[in-house]
């Protein structure tokens, strides 16, 4: 789909500035996702290139993902004054993204996306196994593959080895990655962005900190390694935690820096289960007072849950590695979890979102 | 930084098997390759600004360096990180060697680079003498010793 010029120019749906805030008077401490009620959200997400020079393209990553139990990506809408604007598919993923290109002459290169969609918590029951719906021998492959950054010989292998000796069930595996992470690393608060997810350097330099896409890369490497089909999710929290948690969830409308990206592993009893041992690292750095030990119930309780369930506070963007952004002069991208942008004087730095500029903003969608 | 033993361990000693070839452009747009560094000792550091334990390294490489630029060179080599965000690095904490620029990753692979940081010390026939994983602090009198083994052996004058 490629719009034109003057029909860009159409302005999309104002953006409220108002977010709805829930209710934390009735939080609780106990962090225990169950479905419920669906519930839908806007994202809106506006580029202003600070220094356009020559030929300034973007690419916007927009929600592709989609599991008819807890995420369904929505309608998205876009306002630019570039020159094309067009919604492409990265071909091996699947990731959707809005590619857009400006005239060399374009003084204040802009585009404005606006993108819906609807969530809910999640829960696998895993003490019940169930037929769910089976993984192709494509997406087998697909998903116990190395990618450029986690490759599943050398020492992640030896380590995923290590780790699942002795299991006799997929789950028991499963859980014990993620039981192994929770306990071995940790959460570094002098990480950029969300990490980058170079799963070999982490585990051999021994420094096993860093934030989400370096500690659940490590789980997705670990599990493939081990021979689970699994898979980094990357997203954007989008509303506050609704238990309580003020490290799992965004502080306001402005969610510009609150990419998270979260791990499933496919287990052939259960379907694809939810885990996110970064986010008990962060509950451990991060919840007031800051630095709980492991043994604090607010740990424990985000621990239990983690494995088996998140809270639907959170977009999905895609589960796509080392992206080829078309029409780009830079490499290909490890994840598409931040806006991109080129110029005449290269890649943007898309952890910088102040000097790029970007700005991304969320709030719930109430019919 | 790494104590004795740990050191040991990161600096390991490599038969002189010869460098693969390097030729890559740096952040001001230049190419540079192995052969302007000519008559010198050369310390092949990949690096990335997200690596927490690269950055004290590239202050540790800068003093090195400007101890001994007569005898020894640094080339470092970003591994796939934007330009712009290297430029506004390196603005705020300079450094007195080159900085290259290995935008698809394919020199960490051709130097079979599978952590960060990663540092080959090629003597003056370009072979590699040493092949360090992670951090190191190169003022360390251990470490000065070994590069002055090397400087020796090719003939060179200590420093």
């Amino acid at each position: 789909m490629v719009i034109s010029r003057r029909k860009v120019l159409q302005a999309g749906a104002a953006f409220a500035a108002t977010m709805a805030c829930p209710n934390l008077a009735a939080a609780q401490s106990i962090f225990a996702p169950k479905p419920g009620a669906w519930r839908n959200f806007q994202t809106m997400t506006r580029l202003e290139i600070g220094e356009p020079t020559g030929r300034v393209q973007a690419w916007v990553p927009l929600p592709s993902f989609s599991d008819p139990e807890w995420f369904r990506p929505g309608e998205n809408k876009w306002t630019t004054n570039a020159e094309t604007a067009e919604i492409k598919r990265d071909p091996k993923y699947g990731a959707e993204f809005l590619h857009v290109t400006w005239g060399e002459r374009e003084p204040a290169p802009f585009v404005e996306v606006t993108s819906n969609f609807s969530t809910r918590d999640r829960s696998v029951d895993l003490s019940k196994p169930r037929n769910g719906p089976a993984l192709s021998e494509a997406e087998r492959e697909l998903y116990t593959s190395a990618t450029d950054l986690i490759p599943t010989g050398g020492v992640v292998k030896e380590t995923a080895d290590r780790i699942t000796a002795g299991a006799t069930t997929d789950l028991e595996k499963a859980r014990r990655i993620y039981e192994w992470i929770v306990e071995n690393t940790y959460r570094d608060p002098k990480t950029r962005g969300c990490g980058v997810g170079d799963v070999a350097s982490l585990l051999k330099s021994g420094n096993l900190g860093g934030k989400c896409a370096d500690l659940n890369a490590l789980y997705v490497g670990l599990a493939r390694a081990a021979g689970l089909p699994a898979r980094d999710i990357y997203g954007l929290r989008v509303a506050p935690s609704k238990f309580g948690y003020k490290s799992l969830g965004a502080g306001s409308e402005t969610v510009t820096k609150a990419q998270h990206c979260r791990a499933e592993v496919f287990l052939s009893e259960f379907g694809w289960v939810p885990v996110d041992p970064a986010d008990v690292r962060k509950v451990m750095l991060e919840e007031p007072p800051g630095k709980l030990p492991i043994s604090n119930p607010k740990v424990a309780a985000a621990r239990k849950a983690l494995f088996g369930s998140w809270e639907g506070n959170w977009l999905a963007y895609n589960v796509a590695h080392d992206i080829a952004l078309p029409g780009a002069k830079g490499p290909k991208v490890e994840f598409l979890m931040y806006p991109q942008a080129e110029t005449a004087a290269g890649r943007l730095d898309s952890l910088d979102p102040d000097a790029f500029v970007y700005r991304i903003a969320a709030k719930e969608v109430t019919a | 930084m790494p104590e004795a033993s740990a050191l040991e361990r990161r600096l390991r000693a490599v038969s002189s098997e010869v460098a693969p070839a390097l030729a890559l452009a740096d952040l001001h747009g230049s190419q540079r390759d192995l052969e302007q560094q000519a008559g010198k000792i050369v310390l092949v550091h990949f690096f990335a600004t997200w690596c927490e334990p690269c950055r004290p390294e590239l202050a540790s490489l800068s003093k090195l360096i400007a101890r001994n630029d007569d005898t020894l060179a640094v080339l470092a080599i970003s591994v796939a990180e934007p330009p712009l965000r290297l430029q506004r690095f390196f603005e705020k904490t300079p450094v007195n060697f080159p900085v290259l620029l290995d935008a698809d990753r394919a020199a960490m692979k051709a130097w079979g680079v599978s952590m960060l940081p990663a540092t080959f010390v090629l003597d003056h026939k370009r072979a590699v003498r040493l092949h360090v994983e992670g951090d190191i602090d190169w003022l360390r009198p251990d470490v000065l010793a070994r590069l002055q083994e090397i400087e020796r052996e090719n003939g060179g004058n200590t420093w």
